[in-house]
């Protein structure tokens, strides 16, 4: 079982934490502490909203992206709210989260059609 | 520079914006619904399609769907003498068959069972199995004529499920096309439509339009009672590792934010 969760846990996590870090430094930021803050973030929300999922896909009987959806929505304003507080150059702290999430999410339903 | 920076965030958005859609799109078989499961993509060729109905009657009570067969990755239990529907049967290197079923509770969620815990109901080709020696062909006998507004369609002769009726009006197009005939016990005559207008089953020329024609009761051997699992399948994948995993993981992202950033506000404006 182990086998099975950790590459769970982590192809996710790893992939959230490269698309979001290069998006970041795709839209100009170069601040070492935000990039760093962009890792932490989704260190604090990219597990906490794979194992709700995987709880919720196990007790309730919905189509697995109505699960999805609402917690992608909890994870950008944790996240939105994250880079409000702590962030140096983000701009626009609720813009950056939704963006880089719809192109984490996004990415890893490609990947998933693809294999 | 910008403007050529946000046409490619744009593209890739949009991509993912399409991928999102992409996944209300599953079925993409011709005829027959092919199952969204990454292992039966892969496998394709090598799956059997058989589209067929089950009782769950695995050794401790329950039969066990796992994510793939070459996974222990339980996804869900079916207590004993619970339906279980199989498209795909897929045979592994040991031999043992796997069938891939699909969770009718809207989740669209697919696994596999071992095709060893499961008791074919009993239908169509139970029966075919059973009396396939006392079938003759077709001897042109039905008169559509001397019918009724509707004809029932039995899934077999004795069975007490009706997969469709025909309609006299229908019979203005084309004619159904029967393949063999039987005679019961009791001698009434049936005869089976392999396909007419998204229908397929038994006729009984006898009393065509009777849906009360007595039904012959099947009994199974080798049923196992129905028991529950001591654990659920969350619990048997590792449920409490993970949660522990994760919480750690959360913890510690938490304590170095507020170490390394403390109540920093945002000073600099790029």
């Amino acid at each position: 079982m182990i086998n099975d969760i950790l590459p769970v846990l982590g192809i996710s996590l790893g992939l959230t934490v490269f698309l979001e870090e290069v998006f970041a430094i795709i839209v100009g930021i170069r601040y070492s502490k935000d990039l760093v803050l962009v890792l932490l973030v989704n260190l604090l929300t990219n597990p906490a909203a794979v194992l709700c999922y995987y709880i919720l896909a196990f007790y309730i009987e919905m189509n697995i992206l109505v699960l999805k959806i609402p917690i992608e929505l909890a994870a950008v304003i944790i996240e939105g709210l994250y880079y409000r507080k702590y962030a140096g150059s983000i701009k626009k702290p609720f813009l950056f989260s939704v963006s880089a999430n719809i192109l984490s999410f996004g990415t890893g339903l490609i990947l998933n059609a693809i294999f | 520079m910008k403007r050529f920076m946000f046409s490619k965030v744009l593209a890739v958005l949009v991509m993912c914006f399409l991928a999102v859609i992409w996944n209300f799109v599953f079925v993409y078989g011709d005829v027959i619904w092919e199952p969204r499961d990454s292992f039966y993509e892969k496998e394709r060729e090598n799956c059997v399609y058989v589209n067929r109905a089950y009782y769950a009657n695995g050794e401790k009570g329950y039969v066990t769907a796992y994510k793939n067969p070459e996974s222990n990755w339980a996804v869900a239990d079916f207590e004993n003498g619970n339906d279980v529907y199989i498209q795909f049967i897929y045979k592994d290197k040991s031999g043992r068959e796997w069938g891939i079923t699909e969770f009718n509770d809207g989740s669209e969620k697919n696994g596999w069972v071992l095709i060893d815990e499961l008791i074919a109901r009993y239908d169509h080709n139970s029966f075919c199995e059973d009396h396939e020696k006392e079938f003759v062909d077709y001897d042109g006998s039905f008169d559509p004529d001397s019918c009724g507004d509707k004809i029932i369609v039995w899934e077999y002769p004795g069975s007490d499920a009706i997969t469709g009726k025909l309609y006299k009006e229908d019979f203005k197009e084309y004619l159904p096309e029967f393949s063999y005939m039987y005679k019961d016990d009791e001698g009434r005559q049936w005869a089976y439509i392999g396909y007419y207008m998204g229908r397929c089953g038994w006729v009984c020329l006898s009393d065509p339009e009777n849906e009360n024609l007595p039904v012959i009761k099947v009994e199974y051997e080798g049923l196992i009672p129905a028991s529950k699992p001591d654990k659920s399948p969350a619990v048997r994948n590792g449920l409490w590792l993970f949660i522990g995993l994760a919480v750690g993981i959360i913890i510690v992202s938490m304590v170095l934010v507020k170490v390394f950033y403390g109540k920093r506000r945002r000073k600099l404006k790029v």
